[in-house]
């Protein structure tokens, strides 16, 4: 237990560890601050660059995209109106007010060390709560992880979008993608049109490029009109010991809701920061200045957001379940680097592991000092011209899925992937469960049929077993309970007609 | 959204069935598992037909302006037509071209489609991105890019 931290900590300051880290999170920054790309698109643009790196790094280093993103959000939400990333959405309202009235640089400053508490104080959650939850589930077999995959499919499908049938639609189509290629039983392959280059499948990583990334772009491209530039002196001004006593209620609200939206899934930055906001404005002593430059509308959902960056890998980490777009990204580069999420995954990859969670206090202090410092380059880049820029991502997105196989094939199927997620988005389908399905579905049929293989061909195992049968019957729930929902609004209209 | 929801499940309706259908292709050995390579995706095509089904249902149903609206789409639609044109043509010239010689070209069109007019810029975007990529990925990364014919 306690060595587990030692040698975690020993790894993450480790110098290439620290490396990572400074180029994740100012990346993080960096690409939160730009319009268009969201912690999520941030961390799949830099997947193809942590091929060659030991798993422990690669994640550590997509860790800080993710809690450098979320500060780099409200830079460009405070000071041109336009967020950076969904989950500064809501700081808009109070941090652009705050910019009109010449305290810009106060409201960076608020956002930058509430976001900093946040952070940390969301990584001894993630300490607290998932080191002690990975103690009780243990003894995972094939049944346990297939129903384990059947449970986060379920899960992701019904509750992370607006409308459940096309959730599940959506997680079916990416599990439709994950047959492609050789059958990971038999060897014979499925679905390959004679083609060699599809043998190997359609790698996730292709697809998160594809279905998160390149269908930005696109959308970004049918859009003629871009983001305002920012003129004047950008500084950050870090608030005082009486401004953070006077944000400390915010803060505390932006603690739970990040703690709750963290733990849920699809909940996700964005909505953490959007309830905060609501939290604290109806439990402020100044209700009555929200909306007209308040420093705790600042505070209450940039301290949200970033306590979503420590809590959302409870689920991810302890059950392999990703709750938001940045955690999905982060189990594809697991299951990328070979590391299989799910409750074993601390038994068996502990340095992984405790490495990640120690490097996140480092992330977080990095995202400290470099927030403050790269202010100036960072809204120079959000000044370059969008179609620069979409230039830019362009190739950088062509190039990043040839050089996974070193093959012109990835590149025409992270196009056909980022057309299929531009029409997924156009239509309210939901992306996300697509993703998972994708990443999901070799582990979910490999231990479907290993498990079968297990018990002699009786299916009477996964219901047998306790875990699994808990996971299953949770599954049935998830997928029940809204339809059954939908029954009954139904015929309440029918009734009242 | 009561249209395109009538096209899209009946589309989605048709794509399950030829991926049933293709389930026949699939060689099943004899020293196969229970399952078989057949058995998973069979089920997916089952859950998509009647997921897509009753989406078709649903919007048949549906009285005009229910539903959730999607986000707006963009008012330059053409734009996405124009880029993946130009894209196309870049994939399939790219390995008789080489990577060095037709990026910068496919870069600064793709720049100009979006709009952008200032001529110095453009050349220095669509080289320098090049350049930096084929840094980043050819030389410090090992990645094997297209070198053309005229390189080879």
């Amino acid at each position: 237990m306690l060595e587990n931290f030692v040698t975690g900590t020993a790894i993450a300051l480790q110098p290439a560890s620290l490396l990572a880290m400074l180029a994740g999170v100012t990346w993080g920054i960096v690409g939160g601050a730009l319009p268009g790309i969201s912690g999520s698109i941030a961390m799949a643009l830099l997947l193809p660059f942590t091929f060659g790196m030991p798993g422990s790094v690669a994640l550590m280093m997509l860790a800080g995209v993710y809690i450098g993103a979320m500060y780099g959000g409200s830079i460009t939400a405070i000071l041109i109106r336009t967020p950076g990333t969904p989950a500064s959405a809501i700081t808009v309202v109070d941090g652009y007010e705050l910019q009109k009235q010449g305290r810009g640089a106060k409201a960076l400053g608020v956002s930058l060390v509430t976001g900093f508490i946040g952070g940390i104080v969301s990584v001894f959650l993630l300490i607290f709560v998932a080191v002690p939850l990975s103690k009780v589930a243990l003894a995972f077999g094939p049944a346990e992880y297939f129903a384990l995959g059947f449970f986060g499919l379920a899960l992701i499908a019904s509750l992370s979008g607006k409308e459940q049938l096309k959730g599940l639609i959506s997680g079916l189509l990416g599990l439709l993608l994950a047959t492609i290629g050789t059958d990971p039983f038999s060897g014979t392959p499925r679905f390959t049109f004679g083609s060699i280059e599809l043998i190997g499948g359609v790698e996730a990583i292709v697809g998160i490029i594809g279905l998160f990334a390149v269908s930005e772009i696109f959308y970004q491209v049918a859009e003629s009109r871009s983001w305002e530039k920012f003129r004047g002196k950008p500084t950050t001004d870090l608030p005082t010991w009486g401004e953070l006593k006077q944000v400390t209620p915010a803060m505390v609200i932006g603690i739970v809701m990040g703690t709750i939206e963290g733990l849920l899934p699809g909940g996700g930055g964005s909505i953490a920061a959007f309830i905060a906001y609501n939290e604290a404005k109806r439990w402020s002593k100044h209700p009555e200045q929200f909306g007209k430059g308040s420093l705790e509308g600042v505070a209450a959902p940039e301290t949200a957001n970033n306590v979503v960056t420590g809590t959302a890998l409870i689920p991810l980490l302890t059950f392999g379940i990703p709750g938001s777009n940045s955690a999905a990204v982060l189990l594809g580069a697991m299951m990328l680097h070979n590391l299989l999420p799910g409750p074993m995954l601390f038994e068996r990859n502990p340095d992984v592991v405790y490495s990640l969670i120690m490097s996140l206090f480092i992330s977080n202090v990095f995202m400290l000092v470099l927030g403050y410092l790269i202010l100036k380059p960072c809204l120079y880049l959000v000044n370059v011209p969008k179609p620069l820029l979409m230039t830019g991502i362009m190739a950088l997105v062509l190039v990043g899925a040839y050089s996974v196989t070193s093959d012109i094939f990835n590149v025409w199927l992270v196009l056909g992937t980022g057309l299929l997620g531009y029409a997924m988005r156009r239509y309210n389908f939901n992306i996300l469960a697509a993703v998972l399905g994708l990443v999901l579905g070799f582990m979910v049929e490999v231990n479907l049929r290993r498990a079968l293989l297990l018990s002699g061909g009786s299916p009477m195992t996964f219901v047998e077993r306790p875990i699994s049968l808990v996971l299953l019957l949770l599954a049935l729930v998830t997928l029940v309970v809204p339809l059954w929902r939908r029954f009954r609004e139904l015929r309440r209209r029918a009734e009242a007609a | 959204m009561v249209w395109p929801d009538r096209i899209i499940g009946s589309l989605l309706l048709l794509l399950a069935l030829a991926y049933y259908w293709l389930t026949y292709g699939i060689e099943v050995g004899l020293a196969s598992d229970l399952l078989g390579p057949t058995f998973f995706p069979r089920t997916l095509a089952i859950l998509l037909v009647v997921a897509s089904a009753a989406l078709v249902v649903r919007s048949l149903r549906a009285r005009r302006g229910e539903g959730e609206e999607p986000p707006p789409a963009g008012d330059a639609p053409h734009r996405l037509v124009w880029t993946l044109a130009l894209t196309v043509a870049y994939l399939l010239l790219l390995p008789r071209a080489g990577y060095l010689l037709l990026t910068p070209v496919y870069l600064g069109a793709f720049a100009y489609l979006l709009g952008y007019r200032s001529w110095k810029p453009l050349v220095g975007t669509a080289v320098g991105v090049t350049v930096a990529l084929y840094l980043i990925f050819g030389r410090m990364l090992g990645v094997r890019l297209p070198r053309g014919v005229l390189f080879d």
